[in-house]
């Protein structure tokens, strides 16, 4: 379907990756920690590599949550856009194939959140 | 069945107003809250204007309802004598 | 009341034949179709504008007098407030935040409800029908006045109450009800009507005046009850309309049913995010609270929605695809905002703070089958690290949807501690939603959604810093710099409660107030 118009209806999206001046928009959720209550929404350029990314933009974002300190990002499972994924941590977001308003889910099972309950 | 209510401002000039519903619609109830009144019934509830004009010994135009209602619920036949709530399920 | 009601020449039925009927006429210089170019191109079929009735037949002259009266009864309210400190009658500063957040977040719609209406009452067809759409828009306009006249007695004591129209149309949450808003205004007049008339007026306006507004009222504010139950007995003639409405596209032509239906899919689900704000304003921004955002929920969206979906169902006309989410979404909804919005409590223009032991008792009570397991346990972990000294602020932004621009704060149905997350790809471009039905809104017009104006990516683009501001900077703070955009008044309209300027001056004033 699509937009019922009485001319032509045709727009730019307003977020295409080259209105952000050489970054892409990237999205982190830890899976099952929702004392964080919402995923991030970080610019990144595409030529940092995801272990500097996480310890730069998400490490202090999510600091305050007990569990934070015990992440080991070594063996961190990870989801990118809901399928299983293996990333490098030391290559680039690009090598990793990371793009633009990509949704990166890290899940540390062993880590159960607030009252172990997913919290 | 459904439910229809009305609500109203818990004031002087709706005061008349509730009772009447409550006379006139035996199967009707009414919850106060803080600043409002709702009355509520299975189906379909009327406000006669005679009612109010017994009450009061003022005459009453039925859409003076309008001043202080505050919400209301179900398909509305409105006449002069008359205003009538209903749902038809 | 001296409007004689007894002995009159004409009924109100023959009255409002009159004042509606027959006003119009046949254009000659035009064809119908350029007088009115918008009535058509959505598929509506309309075979008789005549069988529109509004059920209250109120006419014009009517019309003018009870909206007098009211006008006359609230502004005799409004005075009284104003020279007996009436802001210093209310429970406790706090409860401000919610009426900054109505000002911020609800008034504005009011506009643009006025701006819609002033359209629809152009350019429907029918006479009765562009009466009663002018007449509404003169009550929205009234609403937002007498929002203004109401509300700025707070503005002369309190933070958070000005730059509205400047906040209105930069401040990230604000841009959930903006983009309602403006939806609902670019779509064509019928589905406007649907949109705010039936699916926002009549299935959902309840909830945000009736029990908040009472709510108002036992938090002692004269000011808010009287100008939210005036606007109300506005609504209540506007729900009437949306009833009226929906049964007479309806029952014009079986082809205007699934259209219809597609519209209130559409629309309900964006109003009960929209709502989402209410229902963290009335479980946690009222210090005395009369009944519970679940509570609510029941008795206005499922009790009386549900009777309203009953009655539609021999059109054909099926409850909103949203309504079983939405309601499973009444444990968390409004738990999962205000936790939002505690965490990014720098950055919203009104304060929030630490709950009492007896506030979440309360909530405990209310929300049994959620409360302490998923929300008590983060609120109490969060006051204790505020109680050391270690208040939480967020500083790193949210993930938006694209479709109600909400934070991705709520999870899935059934599944509370896992985020809910989709996305699509549209044209080589990826796109987030918070759900199955925003996204399903996104693919039914994705022409309009690709247009979003998501605050987070604009900031990240560059377009919410004020001119003068160098990015390149060496000591650039992105966050300061776009909280100066939205024009707060840094550390006075946002940070937590406690500590605040507010919380001083109440404290102060009510002192001053009670002794010499
Ligand atoms: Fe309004
Ligand atoms: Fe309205
Ligand atoms: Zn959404």
């Amino acid at each position: 379907m699509s937009v019922i118009a009485l001319g032509p209806y045709e727009f730019a999206p307003r977020d295409q990756v080259k209105n952000f001046h050489g970054n892409i928009l990237v999205n982190f959720c830890w899976d099952r920690h929702v004392l964080v209550s919402a995923p991030f929404a970080v610019a990144l350029p595409p030529a940092m590599t995801l272990r500097e990314a996480i310890m730069t933009r998400i490490v202090p974002s999510i600091a305050f949550h007990p569990d934070a300190e015990k992440i080991d990002w070594n063996t961190v499972q990870w989801e990118k856009d809901h399928q299983p994924w293996q990333p490098d941590l030391d290559k680039s977001l690009a090598e990793n194939k990371v793009g633009h308003k990509d949704y990166l889910l890290f899940i540390t099972p062993e880590l159960k959140g607030l009252n172990n309950a997913g919290l | 069945m459904s439910k229809v209510f009305i609500i109203v401002q818990a004031n002087e000039e709706a005061r008349p107003i509730v009772e009447a519903l409550l006379q006139d619609n035996p199967h009707a109830v009414a919850q106060e809250s803080p600043a409002m009144v709702r009355v509520e019934a299975e189906g379909k509830m009327t406000l006669n204007r005679a009612t109010v004009e017994d009450l009061t010994g003022q005459p009453f135009n039925i859409q003076q309802l309008h001043v202080n209602l505050i919400s209301i619920s179900g398909h509305i036949d409105e006449d002069d004598d008359y205003l009538t709530v209903a749902w038809a399920n | 009341m001296d409007m004689k009601a007894t002995k009159k020449k004409l009924g109100i039925k023959e009255r409002y034949a009159h004042m509606t009927r027959g006003l119009g006429w046949e254009p000659t210089y035009q064809s119908a179709d350029a007088v009115f170019p918008y009535d058509k191109y959505e598929g509506i079929k309309i075979h008789d504008w005549d069988k529109w009735v509004d059920p209250f037949r109120l006419t014009m002259d009517a019309y003018w007098k009870y909206q007098g009266e009211k006008d006359r009864k609230l502004y005799a309210v409004i005075e009284a407030f104003a020279q007996n400190n009436g802001h210093l009658n209310i429970t406790d500063a706090r409860y401000l935040s919610a009426i900054k957040l109505f000002w911020q977040g609800v008034s504005p719609l009011e506009n643009y409800v006025v701006q819609g209406f002033a359209r629809a009452g152009r350019h429907f067809r029918g006479e009765a029908s562009r009466v009663a759409c002018q007449m509404q828009a003169v009550d929205e306009l009234r609403h937002y006045q007498t929002q203004a006249h109401s509300i700025s007695n707070y503005n002369k004591y309190y933070n958070g109450f000005h730059s509205q129209r400047h906040m209105w149309d930069r401040v990230w949450y604000l841009s959930v009800p903006k983009s309602f808003g403006e939806d609902a205004l670019t779509s064509g007049p019928f589905e406007f009507l649907i949109a705010i008339s039936f699916s926002f007026e009549y299935v959902l306006t309840n909830l945000l005046f009736v029990p908040f507004m009472s709510g108002a009222a036992y938090n002692g504010d004269m000011s808010t009850v009287t100008f939210g139950f005036s606007a109300q007995s506005d609504e209540s003639r506007h729900m009437t309309l949306g009833i009226e409405a929906i049964k007479f596209l309806l029952e014009q032509d079986p082809a205007n049913v699934p259209i219809v239906q597609g519209w209130i899919d559409k629309w309900f689900w964006r109003g009960s995010k929209v709502l989402a704000l209410v229902g963290m304003m009335m479980d946690y921004m009222l210090p005395k609270r009369v009944m519970s955002w679940k509570e609510a929920w029941e008795i206005y969206a499922e009790e009386n929605g549900g009777a309203l979906f009953r009655d539609l169902a021999r059109y054909g006309i099926r409850p909103p695809k949203g309504w079983a989410d939405a309601c499973e979404a009444k444990d968390h909804l409004s738990h999962q905002v205000w936790l939002l919005f505690y965490e990014y409590g720098g950055a919203a223009a009104f304060h929030t703070w630490s709950l009492t032991d007896e506030e979440l008792d309360w909530l405990s009570a209310k929300y049994p089958d959620s409360f302490d397991k998923y929300y008590r346990p983060r609120l109490e972990f969060l006051r204790d690290k505020h109680a050391r000294g270690e208040r939480v602020y967020q500083g790193t932004l949210p993930t938006l949807c694209t479709t109600c621009q909400i934070p991705l704060c709520f999870t899935e149905p059934g599944d509370p501690t896992k985020i809910s997350h989709r996305e699509t790809v549209h044209k080589d471009e990826k796109y987030v939603f918070c759900s199955d039905h925003c996204q399903e809104i996104f693919g039914n017009e994705p022409e309009k959604f690709v247009q979003s104006w998501l605050p987070v990516n604009q900031i990240y683009q560059g377009n919410c810093f004020n001119p003068d501001v160098d990015p390149t900077a060496p000591d650039f703070d992105p966050l300061k710099a776009v909280l100066e955009y939205f024009k707060y008044n840094l550390g006075r309209d946002n940070g937590d409660f406690e500590g605040s300027e507010d919380q001083r001056n109440f404290a102060m004033w009510r002192g001053q107030a009670s002794k010499n």
